[in-house]
């Protein structure tokens, strides 16, 4: 008799711990007058424990929805430094005007980050879904390759087009996969050398389809590729004034939640190369 | 912060006075929760005697193992048995499914082995994102090398193990495939957080981690030892000298973070 309680006792709770665990427990189910003296302890324990869980991921949510919130708030007070600014500059002489200029520049910079932590936040607290559909590529390259237009034509770099087909399809959300391939192809126009070439290569895989971009700079050094995709880190020997260092972290965010991935090689001796890999089809709902 | 899998001076020696065969000579690293690392040597480098040891599948000379902070070799045979099953997983070159089970038993098959509850939920997403939903039903004989790797992946991640241990999980497979096993991998890795150390000599496979772990002489090179790269790359930056002038990097971190 005394056997076979314990055996039960134990099932008992080795269950309530497995709900637990996989966060389906509710105190609910457990009516107290069945249960043993120690299984009402422990049932009080979990039930406290799944509380408190939802509780921190309440004040959790709160906390990136305030950050968001005033991400969105900054920017007024940035575009009426930015008109004012830009009312002075004109006003302005010789070393006065460059130095209304350095402020201008300045504020470009904070305008850019506050647009990067916007969207940043908005990925994160899931206000925004990344949605993908299974479309052709093509359409969404070439309307990159067009943004990309100025910067290209300015440095007279050439855009070597491989492997891009009508009928190449692949499963992503167009929105933010344009906001993440565009971070990765801007990055090879502004690092890669003059009039040299850009190549975006286009290869399919029997469950996969990879982008590739691949420029002709100075490259990424093996210990600096893990520490590209951190929010805010910069090359150290990369003084650029443009950029904040949040495209790649956020582009990485981005993919994983089309179940892509972004891979970065440092076998082609000349330049970087990085390879955006999406699926063919969609996971969720085939 | 302590590893999820942290070896300590690991050692394995073969032999004694002058016959002896360093296989490990001195490894000591750390791989944290979530990462997707590769260890990389050419072969006798030590990377399977390696891996061997961090899924406790053979015992060292001296040195120690932890997994989830567990001193592993310090468990009896049978305990480590145990926790072998249920905390580490095993993706090997040539499959090792079980050919009388079906692709959905083939899955389970650990777990259950442990009288274990199987989490349905998880086991139908890691399906999904496998894209086995089809083949559930189907016999290993049925079919591909890649396929079958899935299933080995889908096997792997089931039990929710602290580590998975692939063994040239590519090594079978024709590249178009590989690609896409790796792919799975790194996806599954990212999706599920699930920490992944993959052994291989092909370079190309190990650019596809987190981090690359290098193995040469049954030591992990450090950085700045450059051994066989060309004379005119600069040791500091790893790369070849361009026209441009670029500034010096820092060059600590390399192939592995202690």
């Amino acid at each position: 008799m005394g056997l076979r309680f314990r055996k039960n006792t134990y099932e008992t709770l080795n269950m309530m711990l497995d709900e637990a665990t996989s966060g389906n427990f509710q105190e609910s189910d457990y009516d107290e007058s069945e249960l043993s003296k120690l299984e009402v302890k422990w049932k009080r324990f979990l039930g406290a424990s799944a509380l408190s869980r939802q509780n921190v991921e309440k004040e959790k949510k709160a906390v990136k929805e305030l950050v968001s919130d005033i991400s969105h708030q900054v920017k007024t007070p940035i575009s009426n430094i930015r008109l004012y600014g830009e009312i002075i500059e004109e006003k302005l002489e010789g070393e006065d005007k460059e130095l209304a200029k350095r402020l201008m520049a300045q504020t470009d910079l904070l305008e850019s980050l506050i647009q990067s932590l916007v969207k940043m936040s908005r990925l994160e607290t899931n206000i925004i879904q990344v949605s993908p559909q299974k479309q052709p590529l093509k359409p969404m390259l070439e309307e990159l390759v067009l943004r990309g237009k100025e910067k290209q034509v300015k440095r007279g770099i050439q855009i070597v087009k491989k492997g891009w087909t009508d009928e190449c399809q692949a499963c992503f959300d167009r929105k933010w996969t344009s906001e993440a391939v565009y971070n990765i192809l801007d990055n090879a126009l502004k690092y890669t050398e003059e009039k040299s070439c850009v190549t975006v290569a286009i290869r399919e895989y029997p469950m996969f389809v990879s982008i590739c971009i691949q420029d002709e700079g100075p490259g990424i050094t093996e210990e600096e590729i893990p520490k590209i995709f951190q929010r805010f880190y910069r090359g150290s020997q990369f003084q650029e004034k443009e950029g904040v260092g949040l495209g790649l972290y956020l582009a990485r965010e981005i993919l994983k939640k089309e179940h892509g991935y972004i891979k970065v090689s440092t076998t082609n001796q000349t330049g970087a190369s990085f390879a955006v890999y999406l699926p063919r089809e969609n996971f969720q709902n085939c | 912060m302590n590893g999820i899998l942290r070896t300590e001076e690991l050692k394995k020696y073969y032999g004694s006075g002058e016959n002896t065969v360093k296989a490990l000579d001195g490894v000591s690293l750390s791989v944290m929760e979530g990462e997707f690392a590769a260890v990389v040597g050419t072969s006798g480098s030590g990377k399977s005697t390696l891996l061997h040891m961090m899924g406790g599948l053979d015992r060292p000379t001296s040195g120690k193992v932890y997994v989830d902070d567990k001193d592993i070799f310090s468990l009896k045979d049978d305990a480590l048995c145990i926790f072998r099953r249920r905390k580490i997983g095993f993706i090997f070159q040539n499959y090792n499914l079980v050919p009388v089970l079906n692709v959905e038993e083939n899955i389970t098959l650990p777990i259950e082995l442990d009288g274990n509850k199987v989490d349905r939920k998880y086991i139908r997403e890691i399906v999904q994102v496998l894209g086995l939903e089809q083949k559930l039903d189907s016999l290993p004989g049925q079919l591909s090398g890649g396929q079958q790797q899935r299933v080995a992946i889908a096997r792997a991640l089931a039990a929710k193990p602290a580590i998975v241990l692939a063994d040239e999980p590519t090594g079978n497979l024709d590249s178009n495939t590989s690609q896409d096993v790796l792919s799975l991998m790194k996806v599954t890795s990212d999706q599920f957080g699930q920490t992944i150390v993959m052994i291989t000599h092909n370079e190309e496979i190990a650019q596809m981690a987190d981090r690359i772990i290098r193995i040469e002489d049954g030591k992990v090179r450090k950085a700045g030892q450059f051994s066989d790269i060309p004379d005119d790359r600069i040791p500091q930056t790893g790369r070849r000298t361009t026209s441009r002038p670029s500034g010096k990097t820092e060059g600590k971190g390399g192939g592995y973070r202690g």
